[in-house]
């Protein structure tokens, strides 16, 4: 894909242009470069959050917004995403596969995921889809799955999977 | 299938972050990396962060004036590198006031106008704020070597860095003055110009400015 129509990778662009400008015409340029990209982002982010003040609640009209994935992403961005941070999260770990479990996010905004046994449950592959889903949450910190020892307990046939 | 709309409170709106933020979030955070109100400044020559009122020097070849630190203005004070350094000397000469002959003489259009020697051009150069900025005029070179001869306020002035700020509306006034502070006046002026004579608030401006100029003005020693 390219930057003009995905988040991340015009993103990335962004910060490779601004290292450039950086290293040739130095930091004080750099800076009045960071100001103008900020400039411009905050200026379409008031503009998508009167769109999504106009969609208010209408749960149609934001099923599809969402469905767009470069809608979505600009969403996340700008925090006005219609759906709520756990809500994301469990979405995202459902497509992922692998049954990993979202298990809440603390005070801190590190979201906890138990990992699942499958093989869409590797720890990068839900951090990095826990950050895609829901960038505003500050990290993820997994809790590892049962240990497979309580499967063969006497006593505890709950605990069996 | 139902969507739950996003409510406030799950997550405090910026969460000490162990992740970096990164992308364009980065950009959406409301508060602005640059305060536009106080820009950051610096010495052009060796990066120094600088208060707000500093001093200036002109790089005669480029026509250019770069902000500059205390120590760095020192050391491009005398004549000869590539940078020289605004001194920040006031003059006026009340014993010999520009008359309103002498002053048609240069036959400059407007009542407000600054004079300098460019070194670079190896001439005087006649300028006057406008909403345009500094906008160059015209200049009878006979007839300023005659005024200049005949005032030595006007022999007295820098090559580059000072400027003859002549005045001749509401009340006749002529200083030596640094050139950065035509610039700023120039400036000031074409940011508040309304109209065609540029209204109430550049005249404003303009006798706030002559006011500043009097009370620092010395009298030219010969």
């Amino acid at each position: 894909m390219t930057e003009g129509n995905d988040t991340s990778a015009a993103g990335q662009r962004v910060e490779e242009l601004l290292a450039e400008l950086r290293a040739r015409s130095g930091p004080q340029a750099g800076d009045v470069a960071e100001e103008l990209v900020g400039c411009l982002v905050r200026l379409y982010g008031a503009g998508l959050a009167a769109v999504m003040r106009i969609v208010g609640d209408d749960s149609r009209l934001q099923a599809m917004l969402i469905a767009d994935p470069l809608i979505e992403s600009l969403l996340l961005v700008h925090d006005l995403h219609p759906l709520d941070t756990a809500t994301r999260i469990k979405r995202a770990l459902g497509r992922a596969g692998g049954g990993a479990e979202f298990l809440g996010v603390d005070e801190a905004g590190v979201a906890h995921v138990r990992l699942g046994s499958g093989c869409g449950s590797t720890a990068a592959g839900i951090e990095q889809a826990v950050a895609d889903a829901a960038p505003e949450t500050a990290g993820v910190r997994l809790v590892p799955r049962d240990p497979p020892l309580l499967q063969i307990s006497r006593r505890n046939q709950a605990g069996a999977v | 299938m139902t969507f739950i709309p996003n409510e406030a409170g799950v997550l405090p709106p910026h969460p000490a972050s162990s992740r970096v933020a990164t992308g364009l979030r980065r950009f959406a955070a409301a508060a602005p990396h640059r305060p536009s109100a106080a820009p950051d400044e610096r010495c052009e020559l060796c990066g120094e962060r600088l208060a707000s009122t500093h001093a200036h020097m002109v790089d005669p070849r480029n026509r250019s004036i770069a902000c500059a630190c205390t120590a760095c203005a020192l050391l491009f004070t005398r004549p000869g590198g590539r940078y020289r350094t605004v001194p920040d000397r006031v003059c006026h000469d009340p014993r010999t006031p520009l008359t309103d002959a002498e002053w048609a003489e240069l036959a400059i259009p407007v009542s407000v106008a600054f004079f300098f020697v460019n070194s670079a051009l190896g001439r005087v150069v006649a300028s006057y704020p406008s909403p345009a900025g500094v906008t160059e005029c015209e200049l009878d070179l006979d007839a300023w070597d005659r005024l200049a001869a005949a005032h030595p306020l006007l022999r007295a002035l820098l090559p580059d860095v000072e400027a003859i700020l002549v005045v001749r509306e509401p009340s006749a006034e002529t200083f030596l003055l640094p050139i950065d502070a035509c610039y700023s006046l120039a400036g000031a002026l074409r940011l508040n110009w309304h109209g065609f004579d540029g209204g109430s608030e550049v005249r404003r401006i303009m006798s706030e400015f002559l006011a500043g100029l009097r009370q620092r003005a010395r009298t030219l020693e010969v």
